[in-house]
């Protein structure tokens, strides 16, 4: 092999060579072309979003028809420019503008173009469909129930996709079994969820029964998991939802995993339903588990019940530095409390001192 | 003698073997990074579709920058973190123990004053002196400590934070603006994941405007611009091809997102190694693995950070010295990892890639130049097979550059001109003579400083790019 190598080296070398220039060719080339594409793209679409901007703002301010923006768009490229404008201004219109902004979702062409998408077997061009048919006015029924389906696809951007726009046109039952779907996926991140929970609410009526309802039949569904309910309970919180409270009270058990149980504590907390007290008191203060602990620290801060005081000075013992922050802090919202004595209540006065330091400050007592 | 011929004959034929499978599979990555580059394309314009970020549902960052001695870029940069576009993030500056005017130029610049915080000791640190909040940005906190290292600091900051993630940044590098929500995507995508890491990229000959990049362009020195090849082809691409085979090994010590109670949980930063970045991600997928719990730790070719590299040998040498002896460290500590089955790909393949790759590539390469010289003055082989290996290795290294150059030009197309281009094409090649062999001989020394046990940093000096 060493011999037929030292006979043939130059030649090597040479296509070698060869194979390099080539390369750089190619490369520059490639480079000359791809720049040139994507430059006179780039130009058309700013003089394209120049124009189609214009044009749109008159359309939706009523000075131009549907017929004459229909007429400016041409190919693939200018119904891009047009969503996107349209998705740039959606967010800051309302009203009768906003309803003419919408009419321009429902262009053919743009139906047309998703509709293909919506066919195809790519995950992620199928769940653009998704997100554009949850923009648009209305879709057919079995659109919907297409979608319903695909909610339950074990690919998480596809499923909060379908169950995006199931939310924004389906009926309340469809869009109960499409979150249901997306919760039992464990794989959809607990921040699509709540996103998904706040759009359910946003399409929902005034005050929200038929929503609250749904989301109490699934923190009850045994199918969904308790770090799931934590989320749908917190959602309550984050939504408002104040007439969940009937159903909280139902649902109330302390035998609840702690997850569940610390979202309750929470919540309760926060409605002000003081029955949950004397379980505070002498079973969740006392808890294995520190996020119970603390859940039941803040309560008490949030009461503000004298006979709370003596709970909240045994937690700031306590062996996780959250339980005792929680303790400290609500300890500080009671006037009879002095917080100087305080010292003597726990092993560590100065760690306690550094924790009122930063309460107090920012309670805006000090600091 | 013969005896002598034939093994020199088959060294020969082995280092031949040797850089025609790493080069191989280096080419393998990066196909395979284009791929990964391509999709992370596809998911991030869906983003921008899907009206994600309306709420307040997402979670919540402490950005952690610590800082030693940084007195000429720190105002600059902590300026850029206060501007990033996210609705639910403190930044964290740790002074380690500065010895020059770092902390005076950030209570004068951003109206400190010492408050009280309580900074639970849920990871062993040095003793944090002061903390300041600012009356101008309420989400900024400076940590003032004594010198520990940047782990140490780190850690200090985790300690502080009060947030889900923590993102770790260094002082002299400037982030892009919408480089948090870029990288929450992940975590949005995925329940599971637990780290995210982004592309470094060099700053040197880009030009910044109020600490945003205005013009991208390649540097001026040799030194730099085979740098800027070499971050591509290591660092964006080679990183996605990790991703892609879902192995990720290294998240970047100057851009990376955790899962703020996962750090914790596995003890945070170890302040014993030079390679702490590393060494967290590693010990991450231990630590996930070992208790079955599934996990992911991701990178993400689109958010963007901006690192000034050294522009002078000494300082880089300095620099990869370090990054040797902390992947020889990882590689140790973590070595029960290697070839066993129980850590999947990790095990069988990331692994053993970074020891006879990474790791063992300096030795093997220096061995080789020794042993073609010894071969070629015996007569083992002629000037024209000396010739002639040398030109095949010479055109698999180009090979990968110049697919690392390309693969941007189509996919992220960062360099404003054409004319940028062609010069990282020609450092592609250009890089092979001189960078080559110097950065070869920096990892080797890295090597020989671990097996020492040398444990220092080094001093860094910067120039001030932003």
């Amino acid at each position: 092999m060493i011999e037929l190598i030292n006979d043939h080296a130059f030649s090597f070398i040479y296509y070698v060579l060869l194979v390099m220039a080539a390369l750089t060719l190619f490369v520059l080339v490639t480079t000359v072309i791809s720049r040139w594409y994507s430059e006179r793209r780039t130009y058309r679409r700013e003089l394209l979003e120049e124009e189609l901007g214009e044009k749109i703002v008159s359309y939706v301010s009523g000075d131009l028809s549907l017929e004459e923006v229909q007429n400016s768009l041409h190919n693939r490229l200018d119904y891009q420019v047009m969503l996107k404008l349209v998705y740039k201004l959606e967010k800051s219109l309302e009203g009768v503008e906003e309803k003419r902004l919408q009419e321009l979702m429902e262009v053919e062409a743009t139906r047309d173009h998703f509709l293909k998408r919506f066919k195809s077997d790519d995950v992620i061009l199928k769940a653009k469909a998704c997100l554009y048919m949850s923009r648009r006015k209305s879709i057919q029924k079995e659109s919907v129930r297409e979608m319903v389906k695909l909610s339950a696809s074990r690919e998480p951007i596809l499923a909060y996709a379908a169950a995006t726009a199931v939310i924004a046109h389906g009926s309340m039952g469809q869009k109960a079994t499409a979150l249901r779907s997306v919760l039992y996926n464990r794989e959809i991140s607990r921040m699509a969820i709540g996103d998904l929970f706040v759009k359910f609410s946003r399409y929902g009526e005034e005050y929200h029964i038929r929503e609250m309802e749904v989301i109490s039949a699934m923190i009850e569904d045994p199918k969904v998991v308790p770090e799931r309910k934590a989320i749908l309970i917190r959602i309550f919180d984050e939504l408002e939802y104040y007439h969940s409270l009937e159903f909280l009270l139902e649902y109330y058990r302390p035998d609840h995993p702690p997850v569940v149980m610390k979202a309750l504590i929470n919540l309760l907390a926060k409605f002000g339903v003081e029955e949950i007290l004397p379980d505070i008191h002498q079973n969740f203060s006392v808890s294995n588990d520190p996020e119970i602990r603390k859940a039941a620290a803040d309560a008490m801060g949030f009461f503000k019940k004298e006979e709370s005081i003596p709970v909240l000075k045994r937690l700031l013992n306590d062996a996780d530095y959250r339980v005792r922050y929680a303790a400290a802090s609500g300890l500080a919202g009671y006037d009879q409390v002095d917080l100087m004595g305080l010292r003597n209540e726990v092993s560590d006065p100065e760690e306690l001192d550094k924790l009122m330091g930063e309460i107090l400050a920012e309670k805006g007592w000090g600091g | 003698m013969a005896w002598i011929t034939d093994l020199l004959i088959a060294a020969n034929i082995l280092a031949l073997l040797y850089f025609l499978v790493v080069n191989g599979s280096y080419i393998t990555l990066i196909l395979l990074s284009w791929l990964q580059v391509r999709e992370s394309r596809r998911q991030d314009n869906l983003f921008d579709l899907s009206g994600l970020f309306d709420t307040d549902l997402y979670r919540s960052a402490s950005i952690l920058a610590p800082a030693y001695n940084e007195e000429i870029s720190i105002v600059e940069s902590t300026r850029t973190l206060l501007n990033l576009q996210f609705s639910n993030y403190e930044v964290i500056v740790i002074n380690d123990g500065s010895t020059d005017r770092t902390l005076d130029k950030l209570i004068e610049n951003f109206d400190l004053r010492e408050i009280d915080r309580y900074i639970p000791k849920r990871l062993e640190t040095e003793l944090v002196r002061r903390v300041f909040g600012s009356k101008k940005h309420p989400n900024l906190y400076v940590i003032d400590k004594e010198n520990g290292g940047k782990a140490d600091a780190l850690n200090a900051g985790i300690n502080a934070s009060r947030k889900d993630l923590i993102f770790s940044v260094d002082s002299d590098s400037l982030l892009e603006e919408d480089v948090l929500k870029r990288m929450l995507t992940a975590f949005t995508l995925d329940q599971e994941t637990v780290a995210v890491g982004g592309v470094v990229r060099v700053a040197n000959g880009c030009t910044f405007r109020h600490g945003v990049v205005d013009s991208v362009r390649v540097p001026d020195s040799y030194i730099e611009r085979a740098q800027a090849v070499e971050y591509l082809r290591s660092f964006l691409f080679g990183r996605s091809s990790w991703d892609y085979l879902d192995s990720l090994l290294i998240i970047s010590g100057a851009f990376g997102v955790f899962d703020r109670e996962a750090v914790i949980r596995i003890g945070g930063y170890l302040t014993d190694t030079v390679g702490e970045d590393m060494e967290l991600v590693v010990r991450l997928h231990r630590y996930y693995i070992d208790n079955k719990i599934p996990y992911r730790i991701r990178f993400l070719p689109h958010p963007v950070c901006w690192t000034e590299v050294p522009d002078n040998r000494k300082t880089l040498g300095r620099q990869r010295n370090r990054w040797h002896r902390g992947l020889a460290d990882t590689l140790f500590r973590h070595r029960k990892m290697l070839l066993n089955p129980k850590y999947g790909r990790l095990g069988l393949f990331a692994m053993p890639f970074f020891l006879f790759v990474e790791l063992l590539s300096p030795v093997i390469e220096l061995a080789g130049y020794v042993l073609f010289i010894v071969s070629w003055l015996l007569g083992v082989i002629n000037f024209t097979f000396f010739l002639l290996f040398f030109t095949v290795a010479l055109l698999l290294g180009v090979i990968m550059s110049v697919l690392s150059v390309l693969l941007e030009e189509l996919t992220m197309k960062k360099y404003d001109r054409v004319r940028d281009v062609m010069v990282l094409v020609l450092y592609a090649f250009l890089e092979n003579f001189g960078y080559r062999q110097m950065h070869v001989w920096w990892r080797f020394r890295g090597l020989i400083d671990f097996i020492r046990g040398k444990k220092e940093w080094g001093k860094m000096v910067r120039k001030k790019t932003f």
